[in-house]
């Protein structure tokens, strides 16, 4: 634009035609007093469109990606498309939280009824699919679903403030336009690791929990999560993690909650590792200290851990890595990979200073555990 | 195509430059407005360059290879490679090429493919 109006200036002050360029000059500029908005607005909706066919793009990518994969894995001879469609526009309806009590449990329950909906459902579409095949295969659905959400929501405000002319309409999609571009993008990436079982930066917790019991037995216990009793500074360490190496988060509520169950509360300590979201400016793969449940998701996870120690009065301490959104549903970043022998040393140290020898304590390594064996 | 054009527009106001450098002597009053107007143009093509710049790098950042290590845990022998399907973190892949210790898959991460240039 500005390059054309500098054209257009060099071009004229070649012919002496000065009293034109004045006149075109007030003009403009009443125009932009006039219509100002109005060409901001078509400014505005002109750069959206261009983000949502980029969006539209990664979309069907991420769509391909699975049926393409799903065909590899699973054999199947159909075509796909029609019903990978149906599970792309799955929701969840959240139970009514006007009279809050015992809502976690609910939510627990239709989380559950969700998984397990989702497992069967991939597993029709890939019926050749080992169990870990299938829980990477869920994950990668799960991807395309959300980037397909992104694409629809971002779409309908596009639409409507089209539709309307509201001004202020699409300058809220403006203003939140450049997150939800960059979490698209890291939704491209998490596709394309849970389409080869690559490990995600989320993984973090695992890894460590998995570093603790590489070579010792280990034991199924509540909904998907695998534990091992570890020695570690004379104590006893109960490391637990989802089972992988498929795309899995596990329970690790109900996991803990057995364990204390187990042991009539006799537990001196209950220490969590996730990965959690670094500020702007800090370093990846920092590692940060604090009290409290690390664990992500809608809470119920959150909710029956805390439940469960504050029963028995046990402290809950936990460890996080930082890294970005994008990072953490990225393949796993070497910063992060490396972080895990430091958390580690990490936990030496805190077992050492805050529980007694041959105490029994618990440590959860939270996260997804895709490519990550035990 | 845009590359093109912003390169046409750095020559052109190059030579406006320059034509307002050699007429400056001649004391005509154009010369003035031709300089100002090629430093102008120098400008928007500089900026535009960059920015496309930019963008390339920033496509450029998210290209990233996996890697894959496998550690010996009895020598400590230690090879990477690219990540291949069915890899998981620590798995064991059999006796070890150097003794018959257990091979197994220490690490795997992802790092940005080395940039070359530009
Ligand atoms: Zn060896």
């Amino acid at each position: 634009m500005a390059t054309f109006l500098f054209l257009f200036n060099s071009w004229a002050s070649d012919s002496s035609m000065g009293t034109l360029i004045s006149t075109l000059m007030y003009l403009s500029f009443i125009l932009f007093i006039l219509f100002g908005q109005k060409i901001q607005l078509w400014t505005m909706l002109w750069n959206m469109s261009g983000a949502l066919k980029k969006l539209e793009f990664m979309s069907s990518e991420a769509k391909a990606l699975t049926v393409k994969t799903l065909k590899e894995i699973g054999r199947s001879k159909e075509d796909l498309t029609p019903r990978l469609n149906v599970l792309l526009e799955h929701f969840l309806i959240s139970p009514v939280d006007m009279d809050p009590a015992g809502i976690v449990w609910k939510f627990d329950h239709l989380l559950d009824v969700r998984d397990s909906k989702f497992k069967d459902d991939v597993r029709m579409l890939a019926p050749e699919a080992d169990e870990v095949q299938i829980n990477n295969l869920e994950n990668l659905v799960e991807g395309a679903l959300a980037l397909n959400t992104i694409y629809r929501v971002v779409r309908h405000f596009y639409l409507l403030g089209r539709k309307t002319q509201s001004f202020y309409l699409i300058l809220q999609l403006q203003m939140i336009l450049p997150l939800v571009m960059q979490e698209a993008e890291a939704l491209v990436g998490a596709t394309k690791a849970f389409a080869l079982g690559q490990p995600i930066g989320d993984g973090i917790g695992p890894l460590v929990a998995s570093k603790l019991m590489r070579n010792s037995e280990k034991r199924k216990v509540e909904k998907d999560i695998v534990v091992s009793e570890v020695e570690l500074e004379g104590r006893r360490v109960l490391a637990l993690k989802a089972e992988g190496p498929g795309g899995n988060v596990g329970k690790p509520g109900d996991a803990i909650r057995q364990l204390i169950e187990e042991r009539n509360g006799q537990i001196s300590m209950v220490l969590m590792i996730d990965a959690a979201v670094k500020f702007e400016g800090e370093k990846t793969g920092d590692i940060s200290e604090g009290i409290g449940a690390a664990i992500g998701g809608v809470g119920t996870e959150r909710f029956k851990i805390e439940e469960e120690v504050s029963k028995f009065k046990i402290p809950l301490h936990a460890l996080i890595v930082k890294e970005s959104i994008q990072e953490a549903i990225m393949p796993m970043r070497k910063e992060i990979a490396e972080a895990a022998d430091r958390v580690i040393s990490r936990i030496k140290t805190i077992i050492k200073e805050r529980t007694r020898e041959a105490d029994t304590v618990i440590v959860a390594g939270i996260g997804n555990t895709i490519g990550i064996g035990q | 195509m845009a590359l093109m054009f912003s390169l046409a527009i750095l020559a052109y106001s190059a030579w406006l430059i320059y034509g307002a450098a050699s007429s400056y002597d001649e004391g005509k009053a154009e010369s003035l407005y031709n300089l100002a107007l090629g430093v102008m143009g120098v400008l928007l093509a500089v900026s535009s360059l960059t920015t496309m710049r930019r963008r390339i790098q920033a496509v450029r950042a998210q290209s990233i290879r996996t890697l894959t290590v496998e550690l010996c845990e009895k020598c400590g022998f230690k090879s990477v490679r690219e990540f291949k399907v069915g890899d998981y973190v620590h798995k064991r892949l059999g006796p070890c090429r150097q003794c018959n210790g257990d091979l197994l898959i220490d690490m795997i991460y992802s790092e940005p493919l080395r940039r070359e240039g530009f």
